[in-house]
């Protein structure tokens, strides 16, 4: 196995994997994370070429992770009940962050790299929120139960 | 699942789904549905009173059509709720 060292600033293991396998079956094995300070490794099969490190280290350089997370996966259906979403994208020159809740586009405004929005329902219902063009970026996803 | 809507105003996201939608709909032009707030005694004698003819029974059944979907309605989403 062959180790590709890579200096982020952050990184989506899974996002940045899940890339990784994409566009290199077979010879990705995956992604280790350290401390902040220390370069991750992307671990590569004994049969990648130099091209298929150098496809790994421009992956991994346009790696613009995405992290979701909700203070509540339940609210009330109630209209006014409101669960908050909070999307962080630290990269500091991170591409616009559009979601996808309940099948329809809901662009994020970001501000130093966070962005919120609240979710309300009237009936009971699952609302499913995952990002839009999420490739190397996210593979987080959210279901908020309106009971 | 219901089809669900999104509407989105600065940044809050606000979902309704199609029963529900068609809900409210339903108990808005059924307001003022005589048989949604009359005991059984009541309802049976607005029946006797008003259903005259056949075009006041077929206003009738318009009326017991739209209370019965919206019992519907209201027993779906009690469902829903405890599920």
């Amino acid at each position: 196995m062959r180790e590709l060292n890579v200096s982020l600033d952050a990184v989506h293991p899974a996002a940045l994997d899940a890339a990784l396998r994409a566009v290199l079956p077979g010879k990705a094995v995956g992604v280790s994370t350290y401390d902040p300070a220390r370069p991750i490794s992307i671990w590569l099969d004994d049969s990648a070429t130099p091209d298929d490190e150098a496809s790994a280290a421009s992956l991994a350089a346009a790696h613009d992770p995405i992290f979701l997370s909700a203070d509540r996966q339940n609210i009330a259906a109630d209209g006014s009940d409101a669960a908050s979403l909070t999307v962080s994208a630290p990269k500091p020159d991170a591409a616009p962050v559009t979601l996808l809740v309940a099948g329809t586009a809901v662009p994020v405004t970001l501000t130093d790299g966070v962005g919120t929005l609240s979710i309300v329902s009237a009936d009971p219902t699952t609302i499913a929120v995952s990002v839009q063009n999420a490739a190397n970026r996210s593979t987080d996803q959210l279901t908020i139960e309106a009971v | 699942m219901a089809a669900q809507k999104v509407t989105v105003s600065g940044n809050q996201v606000s979902i309704t789904t199609s029963e529900g939608d068609a809900l409210r709909q339903s108990q808005q032009a059924g307001a003022s549905n005589p048989l949604e707030t009359l005991s059984l005694a009541q309802a049976l004698t607005w029946i006797d009173a008003n259903v005259t003819d056949l075009n006041s029974a077929r206003l009738a059944l318009k009326q017991l059509a739209k209370l019965l979907f919206v019992l519907r309605a209201d027993l779906q989403r009690e469902k829903s709720r405890h599920r």
